[in-house]
């Protein structure tokens, strides 16, 4: 077990590095930075002035280095815009996505397991059909054109629901139900077909045979064992979802961090890039070892070696 | 009784076609109704691609400002001439969404032939061979996981200037490590099966045992994985190009007229509308014949 922990943080570690060396590199071989700060008619004098201050005269290995030592203080210095600590900014916005995400999370779990359990229950019923149906919606329907879309009908035509900004519990509704929609689908299309295949087995016979009330042989038994594959799904739609973030914060102009990273690519402000990138990939490393390790525990018959 | 004893030897050749045909009448035989919605829309979506200079009514770059925001053809103020009526410099809506067929499938079918070929080259490699390469080979894989794929591709195309050539680049990018990934876990099942191994024991090289046992059986997997990347890449170029990342404006793109509609979402309603749901056509056909498709060849990948 400590070997196998091991094994999978030094994995982790590894993969934070690599997605840190890349955008590392990315962003070095591009277009100056210096001369989208001080503008194309700038003198060469003052570009080669900012350029020392930011630090991008020095040879690439010592930036690469510099850079490093960054990652694991985790301070990649002030933004090129804005003069702040770059990791600061990020983790200022970083509760108002967090907010929106787990809106959605939240959502599309409360709404896919009864949804799926009905479907799998009641297959071939008008029940069923409404679950492949919003399964298909989460698949087919992109975020942006569904957000665009809530915002023609509720904000513009009906003028129920803001199209923008943040507040109330009335702002969450339209960008958290944008959001929600595509996990919801892959949830819920996951769960059923887990929960189909699990029927057959001879412990939910076994549970018939001894006379149990349906609802408990469902949720206790055939629920218990088909929620582990949800499990790995949901680790890895995590870095979908934040991805999806961005957009819907986009589109509902949400104060988080999508719209943050967007500028900060396109003014080449590299900490902001490196802060938010290191971060975000950070989580979904960490989510996605707590989900492995959750494995063995949920389920005895995994070892962990 | 008169049955057939059991070992009696078949001849290799009545084998092979007594199987073939039937699994081909097995493919005709579960042509169900899935199969046919999505091979529909997705028969459409290709030949507006490919003839989009037949089918369209007009070129989809001509600007006319005085026809501009003219509605649909059934609403008041429209005309049958700007069938689903004309965007903010009066170019034909329809035209531009039948070409931007063109431009979407053009990139999504290209990157999933790339990522294809490299995922499952790296795959085989990496199953097949075991040991430094494969460390090598899943590392890399791990890490494009890592990666959240828009920040990556934010980053990627305000690096380098947006273009269909790094739309495509940045597909390929991120969609070769999901071939890799199930390409080499089907190989390492592969190397123990019995035939394979028969073959080893037979002498064959590892060229020939690639290419003639082991490449053949992953052709399955390998279609239904593609079907589905087919409708992530286009959602996903959708994405970029909304998101003014991708091809540049001009171009007509699925994506890029939606972001153009979002400016006009009080006057124009149509110019985001359409286009949107030429994708989500588009996308549930792939998806519909993808489903089909994996019932048919690799039930196994049921879960995906």
């Amino acid at each position: 077990m400590s070997s196998y922990l091991i094994k999978r943080i030094v994995a982790s570690l590894f993969a934070i590095w690599g997605v840190a060396t890349l955008t590392f590199f990315l962003l070095r071989v591009t277009a100056d930075p210096a001369v989208l700060l001080v503008g194309e008619q700038a003198t060469p004098e003052r570009i080669a002035e900012v350029r020392t201050r930011l630090g991008l005269d020095q040879p690439l290995l010592v930036q690469y280095v510099d850079f490093l030592k960054g990652v694991v203080t985790l301070d990649f210095g002030d933004s090129y815009r804005f003069n702040e600590p770059a990791m600061h900014m990020v983790i200022e916005r970083l509760p108002t996505s967090l907010k929106l995400a787990s809106a959605a999370f939240l959502v599309a779990l409360l709404v896919s397991i009864p949804l799926a359990i009905a479907s799998a229950v009641w297959r071939d019923t008008p029940i069923d059909y409404i679950a492949s149906f919003i399964s298909f919606v989460g698949f087919a329907v992109p975020a942006f054109w569904l957000g665009a879309m809530s915002i023609l009908l509720f904000s513009v035509r009906l003028g129920w629901l803001p199209s923008s900004g943040t507040g109330g519990i009335r702002y969450y509704i339209l960008p958290t139900l944008t959001l929600a929609t595509w996990p919801l689908g892959q949830f819920t299309r996951l769960l059923r077909s887990e929960l189909l295949n699990v029927f057959h087995e001879d412990y939910i016979r076994t549970a018939r045979a001894k006379g149990l009330r349906e609802h408990r042989i469902v949720i206790g038994h055939a629920l218990k064992n088909a929620f582990l594959p949800v499990l790995t799904l949901i680790g890895i739609s995590f870095g979908s979802l934040l991805g999806g973030a961005i957009i819907t914060e986009i589109i509902f102009a949400w104060p988080g961090l999508g719209r943050l990273v967007v500028q900060a690519t396109l003014n080449r402000d590299f900490p902001l890039i490196e802060s938010s990138v290191i971060l975000l990939a950070s989580g979904f490393v960490i989510i996605n070892l707590i989900v492995d390790l959750l494995y063995g525990v949920l389920d005895p018959r995994i070892k962990l070696s | 009784m008169t049955s057939v004893p059991l070992s009696q030897p078949l001849s290799p050749g009545a084998l092979e076609s007594s199987r073939s045909v039937s699994r081909w009448q097995q493919v005709r035989r579960r042509l169900n109704g899935r199969a046919y919605i999505g091979g529909t829309l997705v028969a459409i979506a290709i030949l507006a691609a490919v003839f989009a200079p037949l089918l369209a009514p007009a070129d989809p770059e001509y600007a006319d400002i005085t026809i501009r925001l003219k509605p649909p053809a059934w609403q008041s103020g429209g005309s049958t001439t700007y069938l689903l009526g004309t965007d903010a410099l009066g170019r034909d809506l329809l035209s531009r969404i039948i070409y931007g067929a063109r431009t979407s499938l053009m990139i999504s079918v290209t990157a999933v032939i790339l990522a294809a070929l490299i995922g499952v080259t790296l795959g085989l490699i990496a199953g097949y061979y075991g040991g430094t390469i494969d460390l090598v080979v899943m590392r890399m894989v791990d890490i494009m996981f890592a990666f959240p794929f828009l920040l990556l591709a934010i980053t990627w195309m305000a690096i380098f200037s947006p273009g269909q050539r790094n739309v495509i680049a940045i597909l390929v990018l991120t969609g070769w490590a999901t071939f890799a990934r199930l390409t080499r876990g089907q190989v390492l099942t592969m190397k123990e099966r019995e035939y394979v191994i028969a073959a080893r024991v037979l002498g064959a090289s590892n060229d020939r045992l690639i290419r003639r046992h082991v490449l053949p059986n992953l052709i399955p997997t390998i279609i239904v994985i593609g079907t589905m990347t087919l409708a992530q890449f286009i959602l996903a170029e959708a994405a970029l190009s909304f998101l003014g990342l991708g091809v540049p404006p001009q171009t007509p793109t699925w994506g890029g007229l939606v972001n153009e509609g979002r400016d006009y979402i009080t006057q124009a309603w149509w110019i985001e509308t359409f286009p949107g749901i030429a994708i989500v056509l588009t996308v549930s056909g792939i998806g519909l014949l993808g489903d089909w498709m994996r019932d048919v060849l690799d039930p196994r990948l049921r879960s995906l």
